[in-house]
């Protein structure tokens, strides 16, 4: 299967990190997605106006077919939106019909037997834990890791068909596939307070705090995120400048009282590709 | 600009010299005060906590000699490379941008050095200097057919290509239209005076020492037969010339005229343009002299005020462009301002950055043109020129221009005039919000249920939403299973926070839904819950009932967008936004 790379608009600047190192995983396990010129998957402006946030997944899509691709995306947003996009599309004619109108001129056509997959998929389905578990040269022995799901690939589960919404184990077995020790802990499934970011910052860090304080109380060592505003959000790499009202009121945002990982850095590191920060280390167990 | 004394008369040059003067003097002041602006920029482009007409001090002060050093072989390969080569052009893969560009740019400074300021330039440097000597006359041509070949490509570019024709305006026209008319009066003027009488009586009287009237017939038929040039009917004799006439008028020809004169057919354009223009032609010289000098002195007058000021801008902003833009604009340095208000001045408008915006598609579905770069990038510069006295509709355009932008650098990347456009945004975001339009989103939570009746009651549904007309909402069936269990509400993640103020959840998602099975949906739209929901579908996920409940969410914020929308396009917002101000929260 031939992929396109859908890095997402937040990627270049505010993580490239997680798109830089999501690809060298990825090549070290014999993917090698094509780094194609997207738009914006349409996510960010889907509760301004559905027109434009199916317009703009349908563009990216068409744009991937064109090529004859199919996307893979580290993004967790972007692959529940551009999900939700194909989903919407086959059941309003309507919008079906406004969005080709408008991809016409620029002789794009809306692809609708593409897939779209998700960087975890690609790790699990194509590669598989046997193919990682024989990469992995430096398995993180004994670190703890508390899986975040990010909801926008789980919920709603018709439409992104990722795992099981209420139960999924995906994200664990990769962690443990590595090496880790995946931690059950209760906000698992939970949101990262991303979305209200800029817009409600105080409910927006009190989601966030919540996550964190969780994933300790489970004894984790590290959060671990695939997604890139789950990162941003949990990880505060965000940088303030997003938020310009906290950076405003607050100054920066404080760091998080957990590491906070994206897949990626934590399955490199296992591959041996760049070593385990300091930060992720196995903390000593105080008992 | 030299115009040679002894080919004008007197009243010509004492005028000219007047508007010259006057010219050069509104080039000279309107530069400075631009630059003035680059010194002193606008405190809408501040680094918070530091006064922006400080910027140059913190540059210079930031700088070590060491610094200074390092950094020299980096300028001057810019300087080389992308200043004079204009290799920034060709590095994003357009040859024909590049061909445009280079073309104008290698034209013109040929025009200007070798011809506008020949006693300056060409006079000194080049011994025996006559510009209708080749190779300058040959030059010359040149110089003007690669400007007429640019501004071919330009033309064609933001006529027939669909992405430059959407964020081309007036100023991109009105400037190449300026341009063309100094070339083709160039042209002109040069054709027309290879056919006038007047310039060849002139000339003959200068450099022909005593000539009687067969010399100067047959210097004509040399000059006809040998050059091709085309001399008013009347002029030369009727019927074939003889081979004596010819032979006397070559003679004539190379002992008084080719050593300070080409044959004219070296001027590849104005020649042939020349016998277009015989005989009625040569009485034009002087309307036509007059025309290229104004031409050329309006362009100069205009230069610091349009878009040709980019002559100097760009190349300032690429040399004050950091080496890592992201890092800049993620922790602006105290120069920030400075390369700020280059920046701002700098855009070209040539849309590059439009066509590769990642949020194009939005444009073109919301119809707002401040989500394009290029257009974004105007109102800013309104904006920092005025400091904030937009009026409300442009400032809500640019506040939403703003926040659908996704922060993804590809127009950074991609300028052709290297303006850190990321940094930009970050300001333009930070900037919207201080003159009180936030994302439109954190305006709309503000508005009270009697603002919703009202904007449902008066405002029209727009085209452009129709697309997204709500389908859930309309729906009777979308309701008809709810139970009013509230699972949606208990394991809403907004419901589990500690120390959340009630306000923020005035309602919870099952009371929000039978809001709207009710018909109360604009109630639902001033529900703080409403914008409080973080769209986890939780609630969607675990009804039992099937009720898509974030999807209702997700529409009714929808709703309450085309709404204001709607009313903004039917002029029903005030200046203080879509309400009055004693009828709701302010926006």
């Amino acid at each position: 299967m031939s992929y396109a790379w859908f890095p997402g608009c937040r990627i270049p600047f505010h993580l490239p990190d997680y798109g830089r190192e999501s690809l060298a995983v990825l090549a070290a396990l014999g993917v090698r997605p094509a780094e194609t010129e997207f738009n914006c998957c349409g996510y960010p402006v889907r509760h301004q106006s559905l027109f434009a946030s199916a317009l703009s997944a349908a563009r990216a899509m068409a744009v991937a077919g064109r090529a004859g691709l199919d996307i893979l995306t580290p993004c967790k947003c972007c692959f529940g939106h551009l999900r939700f996009a194909q989903t919407v599309l086959a059941e309003r004619p309507d919008l079906m019909a406004a969005v080709a109108d408008a991809l016409r001129p620029e002789g794009l056509r809306y692809v609708p037997e593409l897939t779209v997959t998700h960087l975890l998929q690609v790790l699990d389905r194509d590669i598989g834990s046997t193919a990682l578990r024989a990469a992995v040269s430096a398995p993180m022995a004994g670190l703890r890791v508390a899986a975040h799901y990010g909801c926008h690939a789980l919920r709603p589960s018709q439409t992104t068909r990722f795992d099981d919404p209420q139960a999924p184990t995906i994200f664990e077995d990769l962690l443990a596939a590595a090496g880790g020790v995946p931690v059950s802990w209760t906000l698992r499934l939970e949101c990262c307070g991303q979305p209200l970011a800029g817009k409600n910052d105080r409910l927006s860090l009190a989601l966030a705090a919540s996550k964190h304080e969780s994933a300790l109380q489970a004894g984790a060592d590290v959060l671990v995120t695939a997604c890139t505003y789950c990162q941003m959000q949990l990880g505060a790499a965000a940088l303030s400048c997003a938020l310009p009202s906290v950076q405003a009121a607050s100054g920066p945002r404080p760091g998080p009282p957990i590491a906070v990982v994206h897949v990626s850095r934590l399955l490199g590191a296992a591959m041996g590709l760049w070593p385990l920060g300091a930060m992720t280390a196995p903390r000593p167990d105080t008992g | 600009m030299t115009v040679r004394a002894d080919h004008f008369p007197g009243a010509f040059m004492s005028l000219f010299s007047a508007i010259l003067w006057a010219c050069l003097a509104v080039c000279l002041c309107g530069a400075a005060w631009r630059m003035a602006r680059w010194l002193a920029p606008d405190r809408s482009l501040a680094v918070p906590g530091l006064p922006p007409s400080a910027a140059l001090r913190y540059l210079a002060r930031s700088l070590s000699w060491r610094d200074a050093l390092a950094a020299a072989p980096r300028l001057a390969k810019a300087f080389f490379i992308d200043i004079l080569l204009q290799g920034h052009l060709l590095r994003k893969g357009s040859l024909w941008r590049w061909l445009m560009h280079f073309t104008l740019f290698a034209g013109f400074s040929g025009l200007v050095f070798f011809h506008a300021l020949e006693s300056f330039v060409s006079r000194p440097l080049f011994a025996g200097y006559e510009p209708t000597l080749d190779p300058w006359q040959f030059l010359r041509n040149a110089f003007g057919a690669m400007v007429a070949c640019g501004l071919c490509i330009a033309l064609c570019r933001r006529i027939f290509l669909r992405d430059m024709r959407r964020t081309s305006r007036f100023e991109d026209f009105f400037t190449l239209g300026v341009i063309s008319c100094l070339i083709a009066s160039g042209f002109c003027l040069e054709a027309a005076k290879i056919v006038s009488p007047a310039a060849f009586e002139r000339m003959t009287a200068d450099y022909l020492p005593a000539p009687d009237a067969d010399d100067l017939t047959a210097l004509r038929v040399y000059w006809a037969a040998a050059y091709g040039m085309a001399f008013p009917v009347q002029t030369p004799p009727p019927g074939p010339a003889s081979p004596e006439v010819y032979e006397k008028g070559r003679d004539i020809a190379e002992m008084s005229c080719i050593p300070c004169h080409s044959p004219p057919r070296s001027a590849f354009v104005s020649a042939p343009l020349s016998r277009l223009f015989a005989p009625a032609g040569a009485g034009l010289v002087d309307g036509l002299r007059w025309l290229h000098v104004l031409v050329c002195l309006f362009a100069l007058a205009w230069l610091p005020f349009g878009k040709l000021f980019h002559i100097l801008s760009t190349p300032a902003g690429i040399l004050l462009r950091g080496l890592d833009p992201g890092r800049d604009a993620a922790a602006p340095p105290a120069a920030a301002p400075l390369s700020r208000a280059v920046g701002l001045d700098a855009c070209t408008n040539c849309g590059v950055c439009s066509r590769h915006c990642s949020v194009l598609p939005a444009y073109l579905a919301l119809g707002t043109a401040e989500i394009l770069p290029s257009e974004k990038l105007a109102s800013m510069r309104r904006l920092a020129g005025k400091s904030g006295r937009l009026t409300p509709a442009a400032l809500a355009a640019f506040s939403e221009g703003g926040f659908v932008c996704t922060e993804c650098m590809r127009c950074t990347v991609v300028c052709p005039s290297r303006i850190n456009l990321q940094d930009l945004w970050l300001v333009s975001k930070r900037e919207a919000a201080r003159l009180g339009y936030p994302e439109l989103a954190v305006r709309l939570r503000t508005l009270g249920p009697d603002v919703w009746e009202r904007l449902a009651r008066t405002g029209t549904r727009a085209k452009r939403t129709l697309a997204a007309s709500p389908s859930l909402l309309d729906n009777p069936e979308t309701f008809a299973h709810c139970v009013q269990c509230s699972v949606c509400t208990g394991v809403c993640p907004i419901f589990r926070l500690p120390d959340i103020p009630a306000t923020e959840i005035d309602v919870s998602p099952h009371q929000l839904m039978n809001l709207v099975r009710m018909g109360l949906a604009d109630t639902a739209l001033s529900a703080n819950f409403l914008w409080n929901c973080t769209t986890c579908y939780k609630c969607q996920e675990h009804c039992p009932q099937g009720v898509r409940v974030a999807d209702v969410l997700y529409e009714l914020r929808n709703l309450a967008h085309a709404r204001v929308e709607a009313a903004a396009r039917d002029g029903l917002l005030d200046d203080a936004g879509p309400v009055a101000a004693d009828s709701g929260g302010r926006p």
